[in-house]
Formats: structure tokens, C-alpha cells, sequence
């Protein structure tokens, strides 16, 4: 019996630990994205520009306040949302391969914002800076809600969700290419632009957004942490230990779809980490949700903060979209995970 | 990590609220700096204040270099900070031949390779440029980028130029703009008359005619190096100066976007008078700078051997002529334009010798010596 305690005590310094570690290797990553960039501002300017900015060129202060850091904390952001719903949508859906894209979010949040673009449309009076980010969410968030109705009148659970999120992809990459068709030229290459993903859409609104809604929606992820440990052991044992799985997943769903159609209206679809993200979490911390959500979230926000930096470092002066260096960069932690959980 | 807070929403509202302080009083410091010179009216209309001795230019499409050599002619190159790599790698041969004579081209900073994603704000920033010039489409920061966002907001005034979209009048407001912010008025308004010159004889001649009297036009771009047959433009960018030259493009009405694939039936069933295609590289019509005219010959037959359009009767009879394609984005568009009038309306155009105008547009206007071949009149009769 005091083996066993020991034991869980162990196990639990030992994840403590790691969030505690987690948490310095984000800020690191943070730092790092904000101190790197083709201009080479020095660590004192940079310093100065971040305590006085009226003091420092007007361009220095732009380079910092305008572009490093809200790209850099746009990247910790999304990546923790992405790293968040991800494991969120692998437990709910029972699938290792989940995302938070799976279901069509990001397909879907396309078409809104292709139609944004295409259309020149500007709901409720906003500017196009805006009216792209809103419309995207609203076909996001929309398409989740007509997910579920539909999935509501079918009998079955996950498979039903995934089978119609799966024809919702299809639907709205069709749509997309229609969009690409019928454009003109001048905007042919921001629909192309859009849907490959990138934090230069940052700006400090955006972040206290995405910021406000995660910082909402995290609790009552926690709250549910117990919840998603026991589905996780099955659904009959779930339900005989009293859960509600229906309202479980339910709730689970619209969570992730808030804060994923957020994300994506803001930076636009970037892959991979939403996928990956919490299997390195796994790895890490194991399938009990109060450590793993966290860490999913840092995993996340570590990668994509990570990949940022790479973004800028693979070229000096060009920027290789994000969302293609995600994967370049998530990919070998990935398998050098892998091979070590196999010895 | 708590399992609770206890009040969430205050706890991101506050942080929202620091947030945006932060993000005003940032604002409320970077006051616009004063001394400016020239208001330029570009070509969305936007009023842009331009400071009066512009020395360094960043260019959102490295393209958009062929209007600077015309306004910068004794040194095309100086004011150029930083651009784009599209030049280098959609019009390498050009490229080269600019650097055999001016070495330092090489040496230009990059802001991006050859799309806007590419394009870092943070390098344009360090460039310290006076201004940057951007295309209203294409390949490089547009309108709403980011981009074009952040330099506004660090007081880097931005013109907005355009070829492509509306190739005639882009090129005449770009040209009035441009002259404007470089202190180059003279040379823009010279290159002006003489392209209102070469212009207005042609569309004088046809601006009337009705639809029966205008030829059928298949404009096929990239004839042979797309990936399917048939990719054209409907009637904006290319479709334009065909309207413009007294043509009926076949695809004007059918393309409803910029561009667009028609089907080689349509094709076939449209039975155009005229087949134009447009190239500039292997497996399609190799032309442009250093593009020797046989070689271009031999490449512009293996294009019309496709089998999709072999048997179409402007390339059974000889109608069939190529374009350089790179002159769908320049304004030495004109004599493109004049290129295109001989072809669809020979017996009127007879006296228009683009030849004559391409040496012109050298010997008066450009640093440089033409090489190569920039279109093919006559195709051989199969």
C-alpha cells in the first residue's frame, strides 16, 4: 500500500516536473522567436524598444511591437489551442489520428473566408481585415453546430460524427476550388495565401481574443479532465462509472470548435501539430487528462513557437509559411519518440 | 494547474483589456513623422504622401523593376533597396542579361522568393526603405497583406501599381504615379506619349468596328508548358488587349476569374481565326531574352503539333503567331499590343512594324540592349 502511494507521488512530482519544464522550454522558444528576424535589432534595442518604444526609431518599435512579438505570442497562442483540441478530439472521437480539422473546421473556415475574399464581403460593416477573420469563424463554428444536428438525428456516435465531417471536407474543399475559379486576378493569391496558414496575420486585437477564449474554455476543459480519463478506458466502463458520455463529447465538441474556429479565423489552417501534439503529450505525461491536457497545450504551443523560428531561419529574410514548417520541425521530436518508446 | 478558476472571464478580460492598452499607447507614440513632399494618387485611388528625395525602393514584385528602368534609365538600379525574386526565377534569361551589365543587381536584397507568403515585413523594415511600390495582384504583397499593414503603420508609404489586371490603363496611371513619387515626371509623361502614340493608332482604327468585323481570338498561355491544354484568360489582363486591338477573345464570357482552363472542345467548336500562344520556357514556346529565333521556331512547331489543336483551322491556315509571356505583366505591354493588331487585323495594320517600336522602346527609353526574340509572326503552314 505505501509503495503503491509512493509510487503516485513519484509519478506526480515526475509530471509536475515536466509541466514545470514545459513551461521554461515555451517561454525559451518565445524568447527566441522574439529575438530572431532578418533585421538584426540587437538584444538592447530590442529591450529598449519592448520599455520605451517612443524612444527607439520608429521603425524599431514597429519591427518589435507590429511584427516579433505579436507573431511570437500569436504562435504560443495557437499552438496551445491546436495542441489543446487536438487531444481533446482523440479522446471524444476514440481515434489516435483525430485533429482538431478533422471534422471539417478548417475546410469550412475556408469557405468563409474564400467567400470573404472573393465577394470583397464585409458583415456587419467590418473592415476586410476583419471581415476575413469573422466570416471564417462563422462557417467554422456554423459547420460544427450543423455537425452535430445531423449527427443528433443519426442513432450511433463517433463513427456517424467523423462520416459526416469527413463529406463536409469534401463539400467545402469543392467549394474552395469553385471560389479559386471564379476569381479575379487580384485576388487569386490571397485565397491561396489564406489557406496556407501563417502568424503574420497577427495583430494585438486578435491575440486578446484568442487569448480571452482559451483562458475561458481551459477550465472547463480541466473540469472535465476526469471525465475524459475514464472514456478513455472505454465507453461501457465510462458509463457504468455514471459519465455522460453523449454530453460529454457534446460539450468537448463545442469547446474545441470555439476555440479551433477562433484560431483559424485568425492564422488560417496549419496542420500537424494538432495531430502530433498530444501524442507527444502521451508520450510524455501518460492518458490521465488533468497532466495530459496541459501538456498537449504546451507541446503545442512549444512546436508551433518552435516552428516560427524555423520559419524565419531556413531562409534568412524570406518567410517559409508556418504551416509547411510544422511538420520539418515536429516531425523528428516525433520519431525519436517513437523509437524510444519501442525500446 | 488549477482545475478552476475561479472567475475565468475577469481573469481574460483583464488580460484583454492589458492587451489593447498596450497596443494603444504603442499607437499613441508612433506619431507620423512630418516633412512630407509629393501626394501620389496609385492606381486604387488611394492619396499616398511621398517624401520628397526618395532613394531607396522596395519592390513588391521583382517585376516591377522593367517600370523603374524606364524612369531610373542612367541607373537603373541605384534606388532599388530590396525585392522579389520573380524576376530571377520567372524571367531568368532577362535577369541575367541585367547582371552582365550591371553586376550589382545580383547583389539586391531578397524580401521574398516568388509569393506574397514568402515576403518577410521584418526585412523590408531593416531595409529602411522611402518607399515601397506593390502590385495590385500577382505574386506579391497586395492591398490588404499584412504586409502592406505594418508598413503603413511604421510610416513607409506604399503605391500601389498594376500591369496585369488592367494592362492598358494600369500601365498609364502606374507610369503618372510612379513618375510622381520618384521625382521622375519627365521621363514617365515621355514614356507616356510615346505609348498613347503607338496605342491610339491602333485602337482608333478599331474602336468602332462591330462584333462581326472582329476576328475570333484563342489566346492559349503557356501553350505546351501548363499542365493542360487550353489555360487562357477571360477578359481581364490579356482578354483586355484583345478587346482593345479590334479581337473577340472566345474564352471573354466562358473564363469567368482571372484565369482558367477552356475545354478543347469549346475550342475546337468556337473555331477562332486567330490561335496566339503565349511562352516563355521549355516544354512550351521558348522566348524572351537570349531566345534565338530558330530555336524559338522549333519549339513554337511543337506546340502547334499538340494533337487537342492541330486540326483548328487558324493553325491549319498560318494564323497561328506566339507572344512572349512575361509581357501580360509589363508595361512594354505595347508592343504586345501592336504585335497582336498586325496578327488579327493585317490588311488594317499593315504599315504597324513592332520591331521598329521594340527598337525604340531600347534605343529611347532603356539602359539595356534587346537580345532575344519576343514573338514569332508567322507559324508554318502545316
Amino acid at each position: 500500500m505505501d509503495t503503491a502511494i509512493a509510487g503516485h507521488r513519484c509519478r506526480v512530482v515526475r509530471r509536475v516536473t515536466l509541466l514545470a519544464v514545459f513551461t521554461l522550454a515555451m517561454l525559451a522558444a518565445g524568447l527566441a522567436d522574439i529575438v530572431t528576424g532578418p533585421s538584426g535589432l540587437t538584444l538592447h534595442d530590442l529591450l529598449r524598444a519592448v520599455l520605451a518604444p517612443g524612444e527607439v526609431e520608429r521603425t524599431t518599435a514597429v519591427i518589435v511591437w507590429t511584427v516579433r512579438l505579436p507573431y511570437a505570442v500569436m504562435a504560443l497562442l495557437v499552438g496551445a489551442v491546436l495542441g489543446l483540441s487536438g487531444v481533446e478530439m482523440q479522446t471524444i472521437l476514440d481515434n489516435p489520428l483525430a485533429s482538431p480539422f478533422t471534422l471539417g473546421l478548417s475546410s469550412a473556415a475556408a469557405v468563409g473566408a474564400s467567400l470573404a475574399i472573393v465577394f470583397h464581403l464585409a458583415p456587419f460593416g467590418l473592415p476586410e481585415s476583419w471581415a476575413v477573420p469573422a466570416l471564417a469563424f462563422v462557417f467554422a463554428f456554423g459547420s460544427m453546430l450543423l455537425l452535430q444536428a445531423m449527427a443528433r438525428l443519426a442513432p450511433a456516435g463517433r463513427e456517424t460524427l467523423v462520416l459526416l465531417g469527413i463529406a463536409l471536407v469534401f463539400s467545402c474543399h469543392a467549394l474552395v476550388a469553385l471560389l479559386q475559379l471564379i476569381a479575379p486576378e487580384d485576388v487569386l493569391q490571397q485565397l491561396v495565401f489564406w489557406t496556407l496558414g501563417s502568424v503574420t496575420r497577427a495583430t494585438w486585437e486578435k491575440i486578446g481574443i484568442l487569448a480571452a477564449i482559451l483562458a475561458l474554455v481551459m477550465p472547463f476543459s480541466m473540469a472535465a479532465a476526469w471525465s475524459m480519463t475514464v472514456l478513455r478506458l472505454g465507453e461501457d466502463r465510462a458509463l457504468s462509472f455514471g459519465v455522460d458520455v453523449r454530453r460529454l463529447r457534446y460539450a468537448s465538441l463545442v469547446r474545441v470548435s470555439l476555440i479551433s474556429s477562433i484560431a483559424v479565423a485568425f492564422v488560417g489552417p496549419i496542420g500537424f501539430i494538432g495531430l502530433v501534439g498530444p501524442h507527444i503529450a502521451r508520450m510524455l505525461v501518460g492518458e490521465d487528462q488533468r497532466f495530459l491536457l496541459p501538456t498537449s497545450a504546451m507541446v503545442g504551443a512549444l512546436l508551433l513557437s518552435l516552428a516560427s523560428v524555423a520559419s524565419k531561419a531556413i531562409m534568412p529574410g524570406i518567410i517559409v509559411p508556418v504551416g509547411i514548417v510544422t511538420a520539418l520541425v515536429g516531425v523528428p521530436a516525433f520519431v525519436l519518440l517513437i523509437l524510444r518508446q519501442r525500446r | 494547474m488549477p482545475t478552476s478558476v475561479r472567475h475565468p472571464v475577469m481573469a481574460a478580460s483583464r488580460a484583454a483589456g492589458a492587451v489593447t492598452l498596450a497596443a494603444a499607447l504603442f499607437t499613441a507614440v508612433m506619431a507620423p513623422a512630418s516633412g512630407r513632399a509629393a501626394e501620389v494618387v496609385d492606381v486604387l485611388g488611394r492619396h499616398v504622401t511621398v517624401p520628397d528625395h526618395v532613394e531607396r525602393v522596395v519592390l513588391g514584385e521583382g517585376r516591377l523593376f522593367y517600370a523603374m528602368a524606364v524612369l531610373d534609365r542612367d541607373a537603373p538600379f541605384k534606388r532599388i533597396a530590396g525585392w522579389q525574386n520573380d524576376l530571377r526565377k520567372l524571367d531568368a534569361k532577362t535577369f541575367d542579361g541585367y547582371v552582365a551589365q550591371y553586376p550589382e543587381a545580383a547583389k539586391i536584397p531578397l524580401i521574398g522568393e516568388t509569393s506574397e507568403q514568402s515576403v518577410s515585413v521584418e526585412r523590408i523594415l531593416s531595409l529602411k526603405p522611402d518607399l515601397a511600390v506593390f502590385s495590385i495582384s500577382g505574386h506579391g504583397p497586395t492591398e490588404h497583406s499584412p504586409v502592406a499593414d505594418v508598413l503603413a503603420q511604421a510610416g513607409v508609404p506604399v503605391v500601389f501599381v498594376d500591369f496585369r489586371v488592367h494592362p492598358i490603363d494600369g500601365t498609364r496611371q502606374s507610369f503618372a504615379a510612379l513618375g510622381k513619387a520618384l521625382g521622375r515626371e519627365a521621363e514617365a509623361t515621355a514614356y507616356l506619349d510615346f505609348y498613347n502614340r503607338h496605342l491610339t493608332r491602333i485602337t482608333g482604327a478599331v474602336s468602332s468596328l462591330p462584333d462581326t468585323a472582329r476576328p475570333k481570338v484563342m489566346l492559349e498561355l503557356l501553350a505546351g508548358a501548363w499542365q493542360s491544354p487550353g489555360h487562357t484568360t477571360g477578359s481581364g489582363g490579356m482578354g483586355e488587349v484583345i478587346a482593345a486591338v479590334g479581337g473577340r477573345n472566345i474564352a471573354a464570357g466562358v473564363v469567368p476569374g482571372a484565369i482558367g482552363d477552356i475545354s478543347v472542345e469549346y475550342a475546337l467548336t468556337a473555331d477562332p481565326d486567330v490561335y496566339v500562344a503565349t511562352g516563355s520556357r521549355n516544354p512550351g514556346v521558348l522566348l524572351g531574352a537570349q531566345a534565338t529565333a530558330d530555336e524559338a521556331a522549333k519549339s513554337f512547331a511543337k506546340v502547334l503539333a499538340r494533337p487537342e489543336f492541330a486540326g483548328l483551322r487558324a493553325i491549319r491556315e498560318g494564323r497561328a503567331h506566339a507572344l512572349w509571356h512575361e509581357f501580360y505583366n509589363s508595361p512594354y505591354n505595347i508592343v504586345a499590343i501592336e504585335a497582336l493588331a498586325t496578327w488579327i487585323h493585317p490588311k488594317t495594320f499593315g504599315d504597324v512594324k513592332p520591331q521598329q517600336t521594340l527598337q525604340e522602346l531600347y534605343s529611347r527609353f532603356l539602359p539595356f540592349t534587346p537580345s532575344g526574340t519576343y514573338w514569332i509572326d508567322d507559324a508554318p503552314k502545316s
